[in-house]
């Protein structure tokens, strides 16, 4: 079974791989490391890499180091009437460390763990910092479990027995103070990488170390999700494309998201994370596409019964090759107008790809303001009182009348 | 609507025809077949031993806390089959679903399962699991005779059985819902779901709801006004604790439900616009709503459990728990916290950062009492002397499940990292994780804990062990594949892919679940191995397991009064305590016992409920109409007995005591 393959020779290449591709030593993007979303070979990597954890005592990094350094600050500071767990645990826990950590980096080979845009790259780093520091205490809590659950068995006549043992204010303080401390440093990660990757926060960044030029304009595509396909309209190109979605690699690109009758959700996760795409309503994503390849993306929000065909393909390109794909696609004759809008919109499952050489301006704004609807008008011609404030749900009467997911930033 | 016309057959059927029942699907067919012959075959020995009149008079009509208590779990037990079926449907759908194979299920079937599967599983298996333990342990805890408002116990229970009854319904009549469990518009408003689906799903949940409502109001009673002499609340058993925040959670989010129900429910029947795409309506706030309930409602699920796991691991650790007070307050923070965390269910919908990263630190924070129980759990095992009888194996397995189940918990609070894994197979096989991990064991451990107590003789331990290795591996089969397509960035409710790369995988999960099918059996086979060998098995002494809290003070099964005296408690371990002091069996002095008579009004109005909701799903006006006035005049009929009551003469109670003592 190919699952079980085991390759000698690979061992080293992988976990070098490996660690630099997920753990880069600057929180950079590794060239080196493969744009394959489905590795064919990946799981007999996999296993070499989790069956040769011993290896990696043999390769410090300075993330194990780091790793090592505070599981044993968690270790020694358990008091001494805890002896079981540190005397038995030292080189347990360092070895469970060493065994989990490959764990979770073997996870490199799915398309989470070695995406291809920036902000993915960010979030992948997140999951992963995240991850290690809550090892921190679930691995000595397992491990500790299975200890006493072991040594305090009741034919075991040489363990300490005291049954009226209930309250301890060392331990007490310790078994509250222990999570607290792991969740205040997670708290702060997640409060400020929540704002950083904030998807309606325009980026920054191109890739680590890459800012982006002063004079780069993001590309513009405005997304409908549709029953059950995509469209997706470029306004500067002046172009629609059903099921199929192309951008240059180092430009940021500005997503508009409405949908048409029910709530779904834009993913491609090589590029970023999600965002619902809901109707009436338009929410937005910033992402970059740094390598060129062919992604794959789909509809993350169950819609109906077509949903899981709701996919496509996104292409990462070079400059010229996305002038060339716009030029190709805009040699197609067809106009999206109303009546062509109309007619897409109508249920249908597995639509090919489909280029729309014209839009109708102006298209978008009356998708998201429902106008082809049946109902008494668009809604930004409906007067919405205002509510103030910000945030989720805030229904502005602006030049846009859907609900617009106004932003208090 | 149909007023207008004078059609008899519409006004009498509404919009039910013959076409809605599904006799062109053939797996529907097999299954009624296969129900309809496990019916009569039951109908039919029941009839034959002539156990009818026992049944009516001993359970169904029993306002005994601890024949509800037994039948809800019954209860639960029969929906898991389904659940578990609809489960293994699925399992097998997605494993072969690859490439141009289109598998076994089309999206109009495949779309109702999965719905039905998380309704279900949360509805009619969770909720009757704890309902039904709170119900049989918590009175005896407390060394009650009963809960407060016994005949409201047995109408809530029927209420349950009732919306369950009409989910079921809806495999044979009609369609269940294509929309997820929790049934976000606008694809469960009129446009996008017309048929009967959504309308089953929402009366089913709201006659459920109407018990669980009820029985958490009479949980909250029983728990504050009716504890034995002596035992504060800092004395309370920790179950029973986590029995009274469960309950409050129960109340205080239950009406969310029910409000966020009836509003769907006036959009699609009254045409209203609350949760709609236009005419100003917004379904994001019915998703903000049925969170505000729906998150609570884990904790409702997964505090009892905690408290089984509490009283299970002192009990067979043979020690006093560790940080009792500690746990207490753990409990409270985490029921206090649950309500301000909802909003983690959809960081995608697009709320600001700030917004986004105040949930997510609220839901993180909720892991500190969280870790805190668990290591109290491992320090009452600690200098113990723990005896692996198979509830204390399901705690093992808890505390390593759970910590994996939870830590990824804190994963998807991180908002960036959800992003990514929002909606995936990782968040199914967290939720699992925690779910099945969390409360199912719980539940598991709590049966075969208190079991002997229910029946007078205990399960049989190698049965138990069989279920309980198949259930853990194959758990772990069946969940860590799906963590790792999450990773691969595969999302849930598919039926079909494109990429062979990941069967193998679902292969593995399918595998898992198999197993799982397995451990079901096992506790199958359990259940009649222990009825068969109750002799062997039996307990005279109304305490198996050297137990600590007062339940384990009274014969098992306890007499209809629980207790002929009140206990008198002085320690949190009561019982524990009474045999340090050799406590006796009193032989003598004892008083008449008042206690409530038995009444068939919780089965009438449950029955007329489910006419009531069934004539709603299809558009009876004139039954529904006529059904909901009986409703009433039922319950007012019922207000007007007086014949509620009588008293176990004090010889009698002698006679019992006397007898259980000697025993």
């Amino acid at each position: 079974m190919l699952f079980f393959a085991f390759r000698k020779r690979d061992i080293h290449a992988v976990i070098w791989r490996d660690f630099r591709v997920c753990v880069p030593p600057n929180g950079g993007f590794d060239p080196l490391s493969h744009t394959a979303q489905f590795s064919a070979h990946g799981h007999d990597k996999r296993v070499a890499v989790w069956r040769n954890v011993a290896a990696h005592a043999l390769s410090p990094s300075n993330h194990l180091r780091a790793a090592y350094r505070s599981a044993y600050l968690v270790d020694t500071a358990v008091p001494p009437f805890l002896s079981v767990a540190s005397v038995m645990s030292m080189k347990t826990l360092r070895g469970l460390l060493l065994l989990a950590l490959p764990l979770a980096l073997s996870g490199c080979h799915t398309v989470l763990m070695s995406p291809s845009g920036d902000v993915a790259l960010q979030q992948r780093d997140l999951i992963i910092t995240s991850f290690v520091l809550m090892l921190l205490i679930v691995v000595p809590v397992i491990i500790a479990t299975l200890v006493f659950a072991w040594r305090y068995r009741a034919s075991n006549e040489k363990a300490h027995y005291d049954p009226n043992w209930d309250h301890s204010t060392i331990v007490e303080l310790m078994i509250w103070s222990a999570p607290l401390l792991i969740i205040i440093a997670l708290g702060a990660i997640t409060w400020v990488s929540t704002h950083k990757l904030d998807p309606y926060r325009p980026l920054d960044r191109i890739a680590a170390g890459k800012v982006v030029p002063v004079d780069t304009k993001p590309l513009e595509v405005d997304v409908v999700a549709l029953d059950w396909k995509w469209l997706f309209i470029y306004p500067e190109q002046n172009l629609a494309v059903v099921n199929e979605l192309a951008a240059p690699v180092d430009r940021p690109i500005h997503f508009n998201l409405t949908a048409s009758t029910v709530m779904n959700s834009f993913f491609i996760p090589a590029l970023a994370g999600q965002i619902y795409a809901m109707p009436g309503m338009e929410t937005t994503l910033q992402a970059v596409i740094n390598k060129p390849g062919d992604y794959w993306g789909m509809s993350a929000n169950y819609s109906g019964a077509g949903f899981s065909y709701m996919n496509f393909t996104f292409h990462g390109m070079s400059e010229d090759d996305f002038a060339k794909w716009v030029a190709q696609a805009k040699s197609h004759g067809d106009t999206l107008d109303q009546a062509t809008y109309t007619a897409l919109e109508a249920p249908s499952e597995k639509n090919p790809v489909q280029y729309y050489g014209s839009v109708t301006p102006g298209l978008y704004q009356s998708i998201l303001n429902r106008c082809f609807q049946p109902g008494p008008s668009c809604m930004n011609m409906l007067r919405v009182p205002e509510p103030s404030g910000g945030g989720e749900a805030s229904a502005s009467s602006d030049s846009q009348g859907a609900m617009s997911m106004a932003h208090p930033q | 609507m149909t007023l207008h016309s004078p059609d008899l057959g519409k006004l009498i059927f509404g919009r039910l025809t013959l076409d809605d029942i599904p006799y062109h699907e053939p797996i529907l067919i097999f299954t009624f077949i296969g129900v309809a012959i496990g019916a009569i075959a039951v109908l039919g020995l029941i009839t034959y031993y002539r156990k009818w009149g026992y049944l009516w008079s001993e359970w169904f009509t029993s306002v005994d806390h601890k024949k509800i208590g037994i039948m809800y779990i019954v209860l639960a037990l029969i929906m898991l089959l389904r659940g578990f079926a609809d489960a293994l449907m699925m399992r097998g759908q997605q494993a072969i679903a690859f490439g141009t194979h289109e598998g076994y299920l089309p999206a109009h079937h495949y779309d109702q399962i999965f719905t039905a599967h998380g309704t279900i599983m949360i509805f009619f298996v969770a909720m009757p699991f704890i309902t039904g333990l709170i119900n049989f342990v918590m009175p005896l805890q407390i060394g009650s005779r009963d809960v407060a408002f016994p005949f409201l116990n047995n109408f809530s229970f029927w209420m349950t059985v009732s919306g369950a009854v009409l989910v079921m319904a809806s495999l044979f009549i009609g369609v269940f819902a294509r929309t997820g469990w929790l049934a976000y518009p606008p694809l469960s408003e009129l446009p996008s779901s017309p048929d009967s689906g959504v309308d089953y799903w929402i009366w089913g949940l709201q006659i459920a709801g109407v018990g669980t409502t009820l029985s958490g109001i009479n949980m909250i009673a029983t728990i504050v006004k009716m504890r034995a002499p002596g035992m504060t609340m800092m004395r309370m058993p920790i179950f029973t604790w986590t029995a009274l925040l469960a309950n409050v959670l129960i109340v205080a989010a239950f009406p969310v439900l029910t409000a966020t129900l009836a509003l769907l429910a006036l959009d699609r029947y009254a045409g209203t616009h609350f949760f709609t795409n236009d005419l100003g309506g917004n379904y994001m706030m019915y998703v903000n709503l049925i969170w505000v309930w729906g998150h609570p409602e884990v904790y409702i699920l997964v505090l009892p459990a905690f408290g089984v796991y509490s009283e299970v691991t002192s009990t067979f650790s043979r020690k006093r728990l560790f940080g009792y007070a500690s746990m207490v307050y753990a409990t409270v923070v985490i029921a206090v916290l649950s309500y301000l965390v909802w909003l983690h269910h959809f960081f995608t919908m697009g709320s600001g950062a700030s917004v986004n990263s105040f949930f997510g630190i609220t839901t993180m924070i909720i892991s500190i009492p969280t870790g805190a129980k668990i290591f109290n759990w491992m320090f009452t095992m600690y200098r113990g002397r723990i005896v692996y009888d198979v509830p204390m194996l399901w705690v093992v397995a808890f505390i390593v499940t759970f910590v994996i189940g939870g830590m990824t918990g804190v994963l998807l609070a991180v908002p960036p990292a959800d992003f990514e894994l929002h909606n995936s197979l990782f968040l199914i096989a967290h939720f699992h994780n925690v779910i099945i991990g969390g409360v199912l064991f719980g539940m598991f451990a709590g049966v075969n804990y208190w079991f002997p107590k229910a029946f007078g003789f205990r399960l049989d331990p190698f049965w138990g062990k069989v279920s309980f290795w198949f259930w853990v591996v194959g758990f772990y089969f069946a969940f860590m594949p799906l963590y790792w397509l999450g990773l691969m960035g595969v999302t849930r409710r598919l039926r079909h892919f494109d990429d062979p790369s990941l069967q193998i995988w679902f292969e593995i999960a399918a595998f898992g679940a198999v197993l799982i099918l397995i451990g079901i059996a096992a506790m199958i086979v359990q259940f009649a191995v222990s009825i068969l060998h109750r002799d062997k098995l039996r307990d005279t002494t109304g305490d198996p397991w050297h137990g600590r809290t007062l339940e384990w003070s009274t014969s098992s099964p306890p007499p209809p009064y629980n207790f002929a005296f009140t206990p008198q408690v002085h320690d949190i371990d009561t019982w524990w305590q009474m045999k340090q002091y050799k406590w006796r069996r009193p032989v003598e002095g004892f008083l008449p016992i008042h206690m409530p008579k038995n009444t068939g009004t919780g089965v009438y109005l449950a029955v007329l409920s489910l006419i009531f909701g069934f004539a709603m799903v299809w558009y009876m006006w004139l039954i529904a109409a006529i059904s909901f006035v009986a409703l009433l005049a039922v319950a007012i009929h019922h207000t007007f007995n007086y014949d509620r009551d009588y008293y176990i003469p004090a010889d009698e109670v002698g006679r019992v005591e006397t007898a259980r003592a000697g025993a």
